[in-house]
């Protein structure tokens, strides 16, 4: 049975980045997920929003690790080679009221140590924004909150620390940690390893293995629409609506590839698996966005989705050792803002770790080998691209014009694609206007290929969701 | 007895009542003209279609569209069809070859494409 | 690298237009095509009812793509495979690329035969899980077809389009079982003939006036809850029922695929979701032509081919003597007309007798489509029976003068 130093349970955005900090030590690591690739959980379905930090009760672990993460996230994306854009933020007030409340945002901002804040009237609000609903009455504006592409920043933190020595296992659902001789059994369905260190970054799952009989998570969800990139350039900032009691409300941002984001409801739910989209949430982000947005043209929707939040009982990220399991570090509850802080988070698990472990830093850390993504280089660059691997010259996805060459390095690559839904996070085949109904056979085509198994085997998102049920060809 | 027939020589798609006993025609309404009326009698007494499938072609990996020439018994499309899959096509083919001859009588099965 | 006229894709409506600028005397044509062969969607459209028009006769999709194939052959038109265009500018610069790199064509004339793609499911946000087994109609035709798997086993197809009742029977042939079709509209757009050779011939039931309301299924849909709809197309509570299935098909309209257009700053069509032409097919770009589905969406292959025929004569005399300056009028659609294409047309064409071509906006019986200008009726054309999913075509001369509106005159 493998023996490990460190296991990380969770291979989304926290548990991706702690691998990744944790690689550029001498220790074993091995990353684990219930899922077949990185970052499905909740990683994959948020906002996407590298928050100032203005948001948080001052004191708590989300305001400290908010401006600390902020701060960190654009080196961070560098290094990761993956997108970031600092867009800056408004949280619009269409009161008097509002305004009030988006004072005492400022307040507690300034206390919380996020810089540049300031309150900005109607006419520079409609100056930067010329789309809002000119009801505004003024605007908190944050220049330091961005934008990121969270699947991608997962992904890439993940093969960057398995690249530098990590092991993973993937499909690997854990259902409980035992201890025994001072050591952790790992036990999965799937197998069993040990640890002598077990950091549990479980998303919606965290409480359950917290070893804190009184820390619970209340999932709550959150329902998106996403628009056609040809509205790329309607809104510039992220763009949010004053916080009430029920929540931070409809936002409405672009993405790092030029579409538009509305979203998200918040429901708390019951089941943790319950990733639906409703009528009514559809209906309430619609209605929404219209009030904020009154000339956007909702014809130009490509696709819907629901996004589970691990909301804590406490209200604060749980971060730290457990003090019902030795040998146990919590990262638990890691809602909104837990994108944003998810680097700083990475950080205080490897510094608290260090009391226990030591921690030696490797001498040889390897950065993330570059992406090649055809639409970033000159025709020179590209014709010598396709020169050296003709595959580049194929497309298969005519929608985000995607070569072959960059499905099968998002395949080939550590932690790599395994689904179709994979490689549609990775390279964007399937995310475009026609949601993959021209582009799916070949990607199928591509991951049979690559991963050596049948067509009939391939899933949309791992587990029993495959894509075809039978074949014509006969045998196979 | 009435049975519905809705006439598919044309687009204007006539909504026929045929009534009928013991396998003969007594009257028919509906139809605006003379071809929907051979149209009734047709389906009534012969309905067929043409067939078209696909078959896998091992040598080239890959599917060839085939089709009968001719319409087939409406009521032995399954049975023919269960017949075709056992076809070998071994390429090359080209379009309009025979593929299956004297299926259903004589229609013969032949490719859509050239392999 | 250069060509006089060049054809973005090689489906029915490419060949047919490159074939006619080639016989035009356009000078060099070539073809660009992203697949390995000629053919486009016909390819995977196995079933037999094309060509009826052009060939009199009712050949299958590749069968009819076999035919125009043979004639670009000995034609000696040369086509680039496997090739896609990246993008075009508005001085017809067109970029393309492949496996031997990617590179700029400079055409004398550009004709746009993208073809049209499928609204996918978000376009609709079907509420619900987003599991394997919701595919779009034409998605399921090329697995079928081409590839030689079978999405599911029991399925539920909402859109009772020719594509949804095409593959209603290619998936009962090939032995998985449809449970349904639904069709949100109080009517079906698609042909009489499929309804009856592709549903009634396997006792398919289709369900008018009902839509889905629902996906159920967190990994692979198990199932559909399908609800029926008001005469706003609102579904109804309280009419909600649950059919236990594995496959979703979508066959929700079909959409003028027209990236190209964009880039190159083509002014477009809300209506067809194609770009705005005049009578010579020729966009708001001189020397951009568009025809068959990436101009508007057409009932048959054989239309998009004869419409493509007269993009390539036209093509092929703006590359011989230029753009040629008209006035040109304006064709409005009026009271329940859909769509009207050309949305222009000049007064020479009108003089000598332009084609229009004409879609309802709901279906009528008994009525007329009446065309005039001002107060003026220059055209009826009676029809017992009207619907969107059949496009009228009619030729329009007139030599007054004004802009041309269509409406419906529903004797009802």
């Amino acid at each position: 049975m493998a023996n490990y130093d460190v296991v990380v349970i969770g291979a989304g955005v926290v548990g991706s980045l702690t691998a990744l900090e944790l690689s550029k030590h001498n220790v074993s690591v091995c990353l684990v997920d219930r899922f077949p690739e990185p970052g499905c959980g909740t990683s994959k379905a948020n906002s996407a929003i590298v928050h100032a930090g203005y948001d948080a009760d001052p004191g708590t672990a989300k305001a400290a690790l908010n401006v600390r993460g902020c701060g960190m996230m654009e080196a961070l994306c560098g290094e990761l080679d993956v997108p970031y854009l600092r867009t800056g933020s408004m949280v619009l007030a269409f009161s008097e009221e509002e305004a009030r409340k988006i004072q005492a945002l400022l307040e507690r901002g300034r206390q919380n140590g996020v810089k540049g804040l300031e309150i900005i009237g109607r006419e520079r609000v409609l100056e930067l924004e010329p789309q809002v609903n000119p009801e505004v009455f003024a605007a908190l504006y944050a220049p330091d909150a961005g934008i990121v592409c969270p699947y991608e920043l997962t992904v890439a933190a993940a093969e960057s620390a398995l690249d530098n020595g990590v092991e993973a296992r993937f499909d690997f659902p854990v259902e409980r940690l035992e201890r025994e001789n001072g050591m952790f059994r790992v036990i999965s369905k799937s197998g069993e390893i040990r640890a002598a260190f077990v950091i549990n970054c479980a998303g919606v799952y965290s409480d359950l293995f917290c070893g804190e009989p009184s820390f619970r998570i209340q999932p709550r969800k959150g329902e998106y629409l996403i628009l056609d990139r040809k509205y790329d350039g309607l809104v510039h900032h992220v763009l949010f609506r004053t916080p009430t009691k029920l929540g931070k409300g409809i936002l409405a941002a672009p993405t790092v590839h030029g579409n538009l984001l509305l979203g998200p409801t918040s429901e708390p739910i019951e089941d943790r698996e319950d990733t639906d989209t409703t009528a009514k949430g559809l209906g309430l982000i619609r209605e929404s966005s219209k009030y904020m947005l009154p000339g956007l043209d909702l014809r130009g929707v490509i696709t819907s989705f629901a996004g589970l939040r691990a909301t804590p009982s406490t209200g604060d990220f749980l971060i730290g050792w457990s003090s019902g399991q030795e040998g146990l570090l919590n990262a638990a509850g890691i809602e909104s803002p837990g994108l944003t802080s998810a680097p700083a988070i990475a950080l205080k698990l490897v510094e608290l770790l260090g009391e226990r472990l030591p921690l030696q830093k490797k001498a040889h850390f390897h950065g993330r080998q570059k992406v090649l993504r055809m639409a970033e280089l000159s025709l020179e660059e590209k014709n010598k691209v396709i020169r050296e691997n003709p595959a580049y010259g194929r497309v298969v996805c005519r929608c985000e014009c995607v070569s072959e060459g960059e499905i099968v390095d998002a395949i080939r690559r550590n932690a790599g694609a395994r689904t179709v839904d994979g490689v549609k996070r990775r390279v964007r085949a399937g995310m475009g206007r026609c949601q993959g109904s021209f582009c799916m056979p070949g990607v199928l085509e591509l991951l049979s290929r690559e991963l050596g198994v049948s067509q009939t085997e391939l899933t949309k998102s791992g587990g029993l969701s495959r894509m075809l049920t039978g074949t014509l060809k006969g045998e196979e | 007895m009435i049975k519905k027939i809705t006439c598919t020589t044309c687009p204007m798609g006539c909504d026929m009542l045929l009534e009928h006993e013991d396998g003969k025609i007594l009257s028919l309404t509906g139809n605006r003209c003379a071809r929907g009326k051979a149209y009734a009698e047709n389906e009534f007494f012969h309905p067929a279609r043409v067939l078209t499938t696909v078959l896998y072609v091992k040598a080239c990996d890959s599917m060839l569209p085939v089709r009968s020439d001719r319409p087939i018994p409406k009521d032995r499309l399954f049975e023919c069809l269960r017949a075709v899959k056992g076809i070998r096509v071994v390429p090359p083919v080209h379009r309009g070859d025979i593929l299956y001859a004297g299926i259903a009588g004589d229609a013969n099965i032949i490719a859509s494409a050239d392999m | 690298m250069g060509t006089d006229v060049l054809v973005v894709g090689g489906g029915p409506a490419g060949m047919a237009a490159a074939l006619s600028a080639a016989q035009s005397g356009a000078g060099s044509v070539l073809i660009v095509e992203r697949n390995e062969r000629l053919g486009g969607i016909l390819n995977q459209c196995i079933h037999n009812g094309f060509g009826l028009t052009l060939f009199g006769k009712e050949l299958t999709g590749p069968e009819y793509a076999g035919r125009y194939a043979d004639q670009i052959g000995q034609a000696e038109i040369p086509c680039l495979f496997n090739t896609t265009v990246v993008s075009m500018t508005g001085n017809k610069e067109v970029l393309i690329r492949n496996t031997d790199g990617e590179r700029q064509i400079e055409a004398g004339a550009v004709i746009l035969a993208t073809g049209c793609r499928e609204r996918p499911r978000g376009a609709i946000s079907i509420p619900g899980s987003r599991p394997a087994g919701v595919y779009s109609a034409g998605t399921v035709q090329k697995l079928i077809n081409c590839c030689g798997y079978m999405p599911g086993k029991r399925a539920v197809i909402l859109g009772s389009g020719d594509i949804g009742l095409i593959m209603a029977r290619r998936l009962t042939l090939e032995g998985a079982h449809v449970e349904a079709v639904c069709e949100i509209m109080p009517y079906s757009s698609g042909l009489k003939r499929n309804i009856v050779q592709c549903l009634e011939d396997y006792d398919i039931p289709l369900y008018l006036s009902h839509t889905v309301t629902r996906i159920f299924g967190r990994e692979r849909v198990e199932g559909v809850e399908i609800s029926g709809v008001d005469e706003h197309l609102a579904p109804v509570e309280g009419t909600q029922r649950f059919i236990e299935c594995d496959t979703l098909l979508l066959s929700v309209g079909l959409i003028p695929e027209n990236e190209l257009a964009g880039y190159a700053g083509i002014v477009m069509d809300a209506k067809t979701g194609g770009p705005l032409v005049n009578d010579r097919l020729e966009t708001s770009v001189p020397g951009i032509f568009a025809c068959g589905n990436s101009l508007h969406v057409h009932d048959l292959a054989d239309f998009a081919s004869l419409e493509a025929v007269e993009a390539g004569k036209n093509a092929a005399a703006y590359v011989k003597a230029g753009g040629e300056a008209c006035q040109e009028f304006e064709c409005r659609a009026g009271n329940g007309i859909g769509s009207v294409v050309p949305q222009r047309m000049s007064a020479k064409a009108l003089a000598e007798g332009a084609t229009a071509y004409i879609r309802v906006g709901r279906p009528f019986e008994n009525a007329s489509i009446v065309i005039k200008r001002g107060d003026r009726v220059i055209r009826t054309v009676r029809s017992p029976r009207l619907t969107p999913g059949e496009m009228v075509k009619t030729v329009v001369r007139d030599s007054g003068d004004g802009d041309l509106t269509f409406e419906v005159d529903s004797h009802d």
